[in-house]
């Protein structure tokens, strides 16, 4: 069968899903909820965001251990389990990327894309990290994935990938074809991974506006968002903590709105 | 922020007045619009508690700015890119799910199980990097041309026919179906 085909049978299927939704009940909900939140004041809308966060980490480290982990063979060729893990990586799928990792592996290399470099980070820290992706709008495509060399850590594979971030493709700044992924492959899981943008282009029409724009009109924010000694601009790299990706993931949302996206 | 709830009658006989273009009224944007909002939902997130969810948190920010959205040219677009971005937006998706569950009821939602066969090809969707699975969704789901595709999400159409040839190429590999090289148009 055609992959075609087959897509156009699972949207007839998605649809039948949906036949017995009531339209009209559903949008009396929606009128109440809206009135609800109208309601609202500025202090419990932030005691709420901060509950939201609260309950949020504590839904996505309940389900941690719950979901199902990739499993594979020791003899799966390094390039396919690289391609998988920065695929679910890319995608923001945590528990399928945190189950391609071997145990203890070297992850300090994926805050590099941040524009740092740091220590082995727990299966939560990738986790985290990868909120901040998110919060950033990243999105990729892998171009390629191909082993460059074997030595006793083991096989070293280099993917390429185009990638969007901070609005860069609904502003019509990307795709950014510079980054890259040099994952270290051993018995079948990631022993090792680096993680960089590579791309002036995205610096200079992407990252940099946005930093400026969120240190001129937000500064106490951006304190929080980035750590510097200068400037975010000079010296900034994001923090990780889910103070910060709020942050990050509401004001990316408004850079993206004022600048001619949504 | 528009009287949603204004008297129709009022409203056009205003408009024979001044010859102004109809504006259509939210309710029947919703009504038009979101069993398709819930079926993509549904497709781009495997949930069938929370598609309802995400379908209502687009539809809950056309109707905060329904003055604004009302008036674009295509409507439809604004929401089903708002809710495309929340479905695969991990932080957002959390943050849809942590309200939902705030509201100490659970939804009794009418949306029912996918079958096997065409639930294993969204499994496969959701698996793709971010962007292609928004561009399969709404080309299968909607029957999104690639510049209708290129409108909603607001991207070149190139490079929705990058994406779309790159998640149906993966897709094949993934499910062991066949690939047919086909101008996307």
């Amino acid at each position: 069968m055609s992959i075609d085909t087959r897509a156009r049978r699972a949207a007839a299927g998605v649809h039948a899903s949906v036949r017995g939704v009531d339209p009209m009940t559903q949008l009396l909900e929606l009128k109440e909820e809206a009135k609800d939140r109208r309601r609202t004041s500025a202090i419990i809308t932030a005691a709420a965001v901060a509950v939201v966060l609260v309950a949020g980490g504590w839904f996505a480290a309940s389900n941690l251990g719950a979901s199902e982990q990739p499993v594979q063979p020791a003899d799966t060729p390094a390039e396919t389990v690289a391609r998988d893990f920065v695929e679910a990586y890319g995608s923001g799928d945590a528990d399928r990327a945190i189950g391609y990792l071997a145990d203890g592996a070297d992850t300090g290399g994926l805050i590099a894309s941040q524009g740092g470099r740091g220590d082995p980070m727990s299966p939560e820290e990738v986790r985290t990290l990868m909120s901040l992706l998110e919060a950033q709008r990243y999105s990729q495509t892998v171009s390629s994935c191909v082993e460059e060399s074997t030595s006793a850590a083991g096989v070293a594979v280099r993917c390429t990938v185009e990638f969007d971030a901070l609005g860069s493709d609904e502003l019509g700044l990307g795709p950014n074809p510079g980054g890259e992924f040099s994952v270290t492959v051993d018995d079948g899981h990631v022993s090792k991974v680096l993680h960089v943008w590579n791309a002036a282009e995205f610096g200079s029409e992407s990252w940099e506006p946005f930093t400026t724009w969120v240190s001129e009109n937000y500064p106490e924010d951006a304190a929080v968002m980035y750590r510097y000694g200068v400037s975010p601009l000079e010296d900034g790299s994001p923090r990780i903590t889910e103070e910060s990706i709020a942050l990050w993931d509401q004001h990316v949302q408004e850079y993206v709105a004022t600048s001619g996206g949504t | 922020m528009a009287d949603n709830t204004g008297s129709e009658s009022a409203d056009l006989a205003t408009d024979q007045v001044l010859q102004l273009p109809r504006v259509e009224t939210f309710d029947a944007f919703f009504g038009r619009e979101y069993a398709s909002l819930v079926a993509l939902a549904h497709a781009l997130t495997g949930s069938r508690s929370h598609a309802e969810d995400v379908a209502q948190e687009a539809m809950l920010a056309a109707y905060r700015r329904w003055d604004e959205v009302s008036r674009l040219d295509m409507p439809g677009a604004w929401v089903r890119r708002v809710c495309a971005n929340i479905a695969t937006s991990f932080v957002r998706r959390r943050v849809v799910e942590a309200r939902a569950a705030l509201r100490f009821r659970s939804r009794e939602t009418d949306v029912i199980a996918i079958g096997g066969d065409d639930e294993a090809f969204w499994v496969e969707v959701r698996r793709l990097p971010r962007r292609q699975a928004q561009c399969v969704a709404l080309r299968y789901v909607y029957g999104c041309s690639v510049a209708e595709i290129a409108t909603v999400l607001g991207c070149a159409e190139g490079t929705v026919k990058s994406h779309l040839a790159r998640g149906k190429v993966t897709l094949a590999e993934r499910l062991g179906e066949r690939f047919d090289e086909e101008t996307e148009s």
